[in-house]
């Protein structure tokens, strides 16, 4: 985590495209985790606030939702790609959407829809996917708090097993 | 981890049966693979139809197994896949990587 946040930072000026980023990163972790059993997934945007436009690739990581105010649904953000440290020449694609104000961006690790009720009921997209549709008035933190409330009812704990990364983003105008 | 392990000509097959595949149990097929490439046996099939769940760790040990028997010019590829277990795949996109087989006689029948 660290290592991919230094990688990141010394290559921002030079590196302006998410894909390119990617491909970097993946050279670097292939020669890295040589043999090893631990991989990186990322998911990678940019966004302009002037032309409201969202650049993103994607390394295999958990898909982020964003909730359109337009359509009032939620789209799911995707491109081609791999984790990074197993092949190398990897293309990574790189895509771009419009944002308005309203919109909502979430990111959100295997945690949250991995969490378990004492079934062993997953929480999944589809609940995320609710609360995001029915709170995304709330600013950030508290749609992020929100989040973490119903899924520590969902679980029925307070401590979650897995560790727990969101990110939500609103566009303001 | 309880690990059903077969062998059939060169190739070792590897039935994992346990439920679920995560950190609590993933190192004990990742430490079997290393014995079975020290042995110089690096021709393996993974049966995955016992899994209902796999996490990172999971996946790490078999990218793990994969690219030891690629570096020993060897081939690890996996079976019988689960719903759940294939959309973890997807995902990350690594059933582009390995070779999936619907049973073990198609994986065995294709070294």
């Amino acid at each position: 985590m660290a290592e991919t946040r230094t990688f990141i930072h010394a290559r921002m000026e030079s590196t302006k495209q998410p894909a390119h980023m990617l491909q970097e990163l993946n050279c670097y972790f292939l020669k890295d985790l040589d043999r090893s059993d631990l991989f990186v997934t990322m998911f990678y945007l940019q966004y302009n606030p002037t032309k409201h436009r969202l650049t993103y690739s994607n390394a295999g990581h958990n898909m982020p939702l964003v909730w359109k105010k337009n359509t009032q649904k939620i789209i799911t953000l995707d491109g081609e790609g791999l984790i990074f440290g197993i092949k190398k020449d990897i293309v990574f694609e790189q895509k771009e959407i419009e944002l308005e104000a309203g919109d909502v961006l979430m990111l959100y690790t295997d945690g949250i829809i991995e969490a378990e009720d004492s079934n062993g009921v997953f929480f999944g997209i589809e609940r995320l996917e609710k609360l995001i549709t029915e709170y995304n008035h709330l600013p950030p933190q508290e749609l992020i708090d929100q989040v973490m409330t119903q899924v520590r009812i969902f679980t029925g704990m307070r401590h979650f097993i897995d560790d727990v990364t969101l990110l939500a983003m609103t566009v303001l105008k | 981890m309880q690990l059903n392990i077969s062998e059939q000509d060169d190739i070792v097959n590897i039935c994992v049966e346990e439920e679920r595949m995560d950190a609590h149990n993933s190192g004990d097929l990742k430490e079997q693979m290393l014995q079975l490439f020290d042995d110089g046996k690096c021709n393996l099939t993974i049966d995955l139809s016992k899994v209902r769940f796999i996490d990172s760790s999971g996946l790490g040990a078999l990218v793990s197994g994969f690219k030891n028997a690629s570096a020993r010019d060897g081939s690890l590829k996996l079976c019988c896949l689960q719903p759940q277990v294939q959309s973890m795949f997807e995902l990350t996109r690594l059933h582009r990587v390995f070779e999936i087989f619907t049973n073990q006689e198609e994986a065995l029948g294709s070294f």
